[in-house]
């Protein structure tokens, strides 16, 4: 991979581009203007460290012939081409994500934008390529992403009301600082989890079960986010936590039922009342039809009385008119044509009185009775 | 001399190598190093708290270099249960940050990370058993609970101190504070009563809102009716009084008159149904002419 990247222009691998260019630093008497200017020192102190070797190693060289001086040149220039253009040592890429951290002897020299580097060779400078722009995300108590060793497996949190609430949650973080990410704390994912966790059980530990799972979901993120930042920064951890995500906060499995349950019941609350106001809205609006009906009658019943008493009324006030014309005959018929009519009907037993004293008590009234019933 | 020169280059090469090898070396960023000239210590490098640059340092040829973390670590203590002051176990899984500090006591004392995680795990367990076992669990749980990392942090620094460790205790954390398993069912069980007395409190509520809304409606049924038969009485009664005084006016024109009358029409109904049986006497207004031409 380091091969594609170093390859610009002409093809001729890493080996055959350096003396050509003449860009190398062993070049540097040449053209050094383009030469950090790092490698120069560097060239200086190795010179000043190993200059007598060297120096002594020339001097053989001159003082046993040309073509030996000239052999050993090639050897010792081989030798350190060789050692500048090994991948990652003598030069090194630094993705697109990631940033390049050069340790010389150890110790933090320089941090370098992506792109392809000069370096010192191995043993002298080293470099770290942490990948500062990438969104990191650590998983806790979450079951699909496994558990980390950061993490305990254990989702179950205990809240402020001493109920249980299983909660999982992710953090997301990226590298704010390479140098303090790499070089002030061990295991700095590790730790975050550890802290992450932390931070989130003696928040929830504060809150109540309900507002966990319902309206403070939001909060509790922000507060934990805010919480874990302050300790890796205490810790100098060159960690950014950009957010806290609550993938999961339930009643734990043993107890969902029951709480679905507390939904249902909503649910049956609001049918039973449903169920009622049908109720009254079927029986409200028949009671009224019913005293309507009521009224109604009522109404057709005086109305009925007072058109028949004006009919009485009126029939009797008519008579009276006639009878006032002519009183006594009037009288005389209408006692005469109703008594015909009573009498017309009914068994008749005339009897006179004087010589009917006596025999009253002997008629057999039954008898006469139940013949006019059987008629 | 000639051919010899080449294998003397790479004689001096690697002899330069080698030579630079013993007498130099690089200490990381990250680490702190000790150097040991037979066995005693001679030399601190990049020590915690000094000013010290990391990098190429020196050393004599003979003397050796042993490495020590610079770094934050990390000390995590496998959980322990606890019996809290109001006798709630509780599971307690807490973790400290230590440092390498003085790292000529460290290699005195422990020489390696693994040796100082032995020694400091008791001490770290024996901190949270004091500070924590003296706290009731909420407090512990939802309490205060910076205050009481920050003790156990205290009592494990002075422990360490006292033990002469050579680290220095960063902080100490609470990763969880939990109930034991044989707890938590109880707590669950406790949980679906309560939802379970929420939900019966719910449904009743609904009951009673439902009778309420039942009764509300009855009654307003019954209040239509009878307000309807109210007013209907009324106007029957209305509607009586009309008549009567109907009747009256039209039957004072002639009392007397109206009785003859209205008793003629009460026996044409009262005996029309022609079951009744009569004894006359000839003697009656009816029978007037009945044995006398002249009406007596």
């Amino acid at each position: 991979m380091a091969w594609n990247n170093q390859q610009n222009g002409d093809g001729g691998g890493p080996w055959g581009q350096k003396p050509g260019g003449g860009k190398g630093p062993w070049g540097s008497g040449s053209g050094g203007g383009d030469d950090p200017v790092d490698v120069d020192e560097m060239m200086r102190n190795l010179q000043n460290k190993f200059g007598g070797v060297f120096g002594k190693g020339g001097g053989n060289g001159t003082g046993g012939g040309r073509l030996g001086g000239f052999g050993i040149g090639v050897f010792i220039i081989l030798g350190l081409l060789l050692w500048i253009a090994m991948p990652g040592s003598g030069w090194y890429v630094a993705e697109a994500d990631e940033e390049g951290v050069i340790l010389r002897f150890g110790a933090y020299s320089r941090t370098e934008p992506p792109g392809f580097h000069w370096k010192l060779p191995v043993p002298l400078e080293r470099v770290l390529k942490p990948k500062v722009t990438a969104a990191h995300q650590i998983d806790i108590g979450l079951v699909s992403s496994g558990s980390r060793r950061g993490s305990s497996a254990n989702s179950l949190m205990l809240t402020g009301d001493e109920n249980i609430v299983e909660l999982g949650f992710s953090v997301f973080w990226q590298i704010k600082e390479a140098p303090d990410y790499l070089f002030n704390i061990e295991d700095p994912e590790i730790t975050l989890a550890a802290v992450a966790e932390s931070s989130m059980r003696e928040i929830v530990g504060k809150n109540n079960l309900q507002d966990i799972i319902t309206e403070r979901r939001g909060q509790i993120e922000e507060e934990a986010r805010e919480s874990i930042q302050k300790i890796m920064d205490g810790y100098g951890a060159g960690m950014q936590v950009t957010q806290v995500q609550i993938a999961r906060s339930q009643a734990p499995g043993q107890v969902n039922d029951a709480f679905r349950d507390v939904v249902n019941a909503a649910q049956d609350k609001e049918g039973t009342i449903n169920k009622a106001i049908a109720y009254r809205n079927d029986k409200v609006p028949k009671a009224r039809g019913d005293a309507q009906r009521l009224l109604q009658e009522a109404e057709a019943y005086r109305e009925a009385r007072v058109a028949e008493a004006k009919g009485e009324a009126a029939r009797f006030t008519l008579v009276y008119k006639e009878y006032k014309l002519a009183p006594e005959v009037t009288r005389q018929r209408m006692y005469l044509e109703t008594m015909e009519q009573v009498l017309e009907k009914s068994d008749k037993i005339l009897l006179d009185p004087e010589s009917a004293s006596g025999v009253v008590p002997y008629l057999p009234l039954n008898s006469l009775n139940r013949k006019g019933k059987g008629e | 001399m000639k051919r010899f020169t080449l294998p003397i280059v790479i004689l001096l090469i690697f002899g330069g190598t080698l030579l630079a090898r013993t007498v130099a070396f690089s200490v990381d960023q990250r680490q702190q190093a000790l150097v040991l000239r037979f066995g005693k210590i001679v030399e601190v490098k990049h020590a915690w708290g000094t000013d010290e640059q990391p990098g190429l340092k020196f050393k004599m040829p003979w003397d050796n270099v042993v490495f020590f973390d610079r770094r934050n670590l990390m000390l995590d203590a496998p959980a322990k249960q606890i019996l809290a002051s109001d006798q709630e176990w509780l599971v307690v899984d807490v973790f400290a940050r230590y440092r390498i500090a003085d790292p000529l006591l460290f290699y005195q004392r422990v020489t390696t990370v693994r040796g100082a995680e032995l020694r400091m795990t008791p001490f770290l367990e024996a901190s949270v058993k004091s500070v924590l076992g003296s706290q009731n669990s909420t407090e512990i749980v939802s309490g205060h609970r910076g205050d009481l990392m920050k003790s156990i942090r205290d009592q494990l620094e002075a422990q360490t101190k006292d033990a002469n460790l050579g680290v220095e205790i960063i902080d100490v954390k609470i990763r969880r504070a939990d109930l034991p398993p044989e707890n938590a069912a109880k707590v669950f069980l406790r949980m679906i009563t309560e939802r379970q007395q929420e939900s019966a409190k719910i449904r009743a509520e609904g009951e009673e809102q439902a009778l309420e809304l039942r009764a509300k409606a009855d009654r307003e049924v019954r209040v239509i009716l009878a307000n309807a038969k109210e007013e209907s009485s009324k106007i029957r009664g209305a509607g009586d009084a009309e008549r009567n005084e109907i009747y009256a006016k039209a039957y004072n024109q002639d009392p007397e008159f109206f009785a003859f009358y209205r008793s003629m029409e009460a026996y044409d109904k009262a005996l029309a149904n022609g079951q009744t049986s009569m004894i006359l006497s000839p003697d009656s207004e009816f029978f007037r002419y009945f044995g006398n031409l002249n009406g007596k």
